[in-house]
């Protein structure tokens, strides 16, 4: 052993004395830096909040502070009752269905509120949502019938800015949703607007121009771009006070003539809804094709497929290929390498049927069948026959 | 037979940033040419101070082309709001938003509501034009609805409506242009300023609730709620998955 082994008892007796070794008046020794606790005198019993005795080595203080020995109630709603604006955030709603851009908008409008000291009003024009834990604070719930009707629409939202006046009133920039609404209602109030705002602070805002931005103080209207609708609201319990509102009756200058089928097999991966994907795994492809066509999902394939040249390289999913966002992705055969999962970052809904338990896209999907795709594809193709025959 | 007008902008290469005729205009010139082969009468309208960007488009050689001296700064809407009023075509087709300027898209839908009627945007095929107006509409997803307008009807083309084709350079140069002037002219009002086009923030999805919260984002993988079923027999298998994609409301029918 290299070191000698320190001793502190002599060192503090050193410490006392002088050079000469005689204990020198006036000169302290060093105590211990730390008072020594009695540790039994702390495992007494220390009264929680909830009344009962609970026994804390640290004082009290873990039964004062830490949350989980604290017995809470029901949680209570975060309430605003004197808000000094009102942000009214219409929703998108594509198909009644409240997707990630409509919890996006939520957020921002939730984010532009609190630094308002605001409230936001959620406008959803149909379905039933609760958006208690998506940060509105008030709700309009309406329920106009599924057909397009902008003029219907547009008198909701009018009728609503009449009501409540809120200061600012957000939409998503999305074509034929918030971007068509957004601008009807521009030119029939004739507030400011400003369209594609990419950045939006209460001081400033910047929307995209053509080549430009646009800059300036935030107008009353305002759609948001798609980078600011990433977000998710915070999921803390909010109030969602349901607010009634009276709608005046709206021209009908455009009939709705209904949906034409179009087959979609085809389509650009892009912009597709629903995407039907093949991996290694699949070896009947008429099966896969037949389910494909009576999902009416877009044909997508991984690499492997598209370089045996089982599929075009146009339908190929992953960083090599195509970065889809389809609200449902169906995943028959493919075990999920990295550069797959790349491609398919952005998709809502992962289904996927692989014979491997370990295999990444397993991991990956919101719902996952460990089971040979070559019997799941037939079987669900007769399913969904029979049930719409039924 | 009706009349059609057709609005034509300058527009903008997104890269070199050269003179070109717009894509969602060229698109809706491509409308009036299925309406010009159907027996309407179709009238090119462009609001600007050269003749340079409405010659590109008379290369496709559709209709009557006509210009409205209006200067570069002053505002396009009042002109074309004027010749509307004064014209009353049955249906004005339209792009989706300037390549250049404020690029707003708030222009067709000022129409619309100047010329009294209404306004249908993301339009890729006109069917019918008679008493009222058939169009085709591009949804999302690839899908497409049946619509139908009252005239006078304001018609925004889609992205995925078709491109013209047919360009001559010989009729592009051969084009002749009426040029009408405009009396007033008055730059566009707007409470917002130009500045030059910063990059677009990358999309962020902010995490709250602390330094724990962001770990277990940092390190989670699994978004969804992740059901798993193990060896189901087919028939289960396909249940889960029909009841999923129903109660998701993706099935259509």
């Amino acid at each position: 052993m290299s070191r000698v082994r320190r001793d502190p008892h002599a060192e503090r007796a050193r410490a006392g004395r002088g050079p000469s070794g005689r204990v020198r008046m006036g000169v302290v020794a060093a105590g211990p830096a730390r008072p020594r606790t009695d540790p039994h005198a702390l495992r007494a019993g220390v009264l929680a909040p909830s009344g009962r005795l609970r026994v804390d080595p640290h004082g009290g203080d873990l039964v004062q502070h830490a949350g989980v020995l604290v017995e809470q109630g029901p949680e209570q709603p975060i309430l605003v009752a004197d808000p000094a604006c009102l942000i009214l955030a219409v929703l998108d709603l594509p198909d009644g269905r409240l997707e990630r851009i409509d919890r996006g908008l939520l957020s921002a409008a939730r984010d532009l509120a609190d630094q308002l000291d605001g409230a936001v009003v959620a406008l959803t024009l149909r379905g039933r949502h609760d958006l208690s834990r998506l940060g509105a604070d008030r709700h309009i719930a309406l329920d106009l019938p599924d057909s397009w009707d902008p003029d219907a629409e547009l008198s909701a939202i009018a009728a609503a800015l009449d009501t409540l006046s809120p200061r600012h009133v957000l939409f998503a920039e999305t074509p034929l949703l918030g971007a068509d609404r957004a601008r009807r209602l521009a030119i029939r109030t004739g507030l400011g607007s400003a369209f594609a705002v990419h950045r939006l602070q209460p001081s400033e805002i910047r929307a995209r121009g053509a080549g430009t931005d646009l800059v300036g103080l935030p107008p009353p209207i305002m759609t948001l771009h798609e980078v600011l609708l990433a977000d998710m609201p915070e999921p803390s319990l909010r109030e969602a006070r349901p607010v009634e509102l009276t709608i005046g009756p709206a021209p009908a200058a455009i009939e709705d003539l209904g949906e034409m089928p179009v087959d979609l097999t085809g389509a650009p991966l892009t912009e597709a809804d629903m995407i039907a994907s093949a991996g290694d795994g699949v070896t009947d492809w008429s099966a896969f094709h037949e389910l494909a066509q009576i999902l009416n999902a877009t044909v997508g394939g991984s690499r492997i497929v598209c370089d045996r040249g089982l599929l075009p390289r146009d339908r190929q999913v992953g960083a090599s290929g195509t970065l889809v966002a389809p609200k449902a992705y169906l995943a028959m055969g493919i075990s999920g390498a990295a550069q797959h999962l790349q491609g398919i970052e952005r998709c809502q809904r992962v289904v996927a049927v692989n014979t491997d338990l370990h295999a990444k896209m397993i991991e990956r999907a919101d719902l996952a069948i460990v089971a040979d795709a070559q019997a799941v594809m037939p079987a669900l193709a007769s399913l969904l026959r029979e049930r719409d025959r039924g | 037979m009706a009349d059609v007008a057709v609005l034509l902008s300058a527009g903008r290469h997104p890269a070199t940033g050269r003179l070109r005729p717009a894509d969602r205009d060229s698109r809706a010139l491509a409308l009036a040419g299925s309406l010009l082969a159907a027996g309407h009468s179709v009238t090119a309208v462009h609001a600007g101070p050269e003749d340079e960007p409405l010659r590109h488009y008379g290369g496709f050689g559709i209709g009557d082309l006509v210009r409205l001296a209006v200067q570069e700064e002053a505002d396009a809407l009042p002109a074309l709001a004027g010749w509307l009023a004064r014209h009353r075509p049955a249906l004005v087709l339209a792009g989706a938003q300037a390549e250049r300027g404020a690029g707003s898209g708030l222009l067709p839908y000022a129409l619309a509501g100047s010329l009294g009627g209404t306004c249908v945007p993301e339009v890729v095929a006109i069917e019918d034009l008679g008493d009222r107006v058939t169009l085709i509409q591009a949804q999302a997803g690839g899908r497409r609805r049946r619509l139908a307008a009252t005239l006078p009807t304001v018609v925004i083309a889609a992205h995925a409506a078709p491109l013209p084709a047919g360009w001559a350079y010989g009729r592009a140069v051969r084009a002749r242009l009426a040029v009408e002037p405009v009396a007033e002219q008055v730059p566009a009002a707007s409470s917002l300023r130009a500045e030059p086009a910063r990059p677009l923030a990358r999309p962020v999805r902010k995490i709250r609730g602390g330094a724990a919260a962001r770990m277990a984002a940092a390190t989670s993988f699994t978004v969804g709620k992740g059901r798993l079923m193990v060896q189901p027999t087919p028939r289960e298998a396909a249940e889960a998955i029909a009841d999923y994609l129903a109660g998701e409301g993706l099935l259509q029918r």
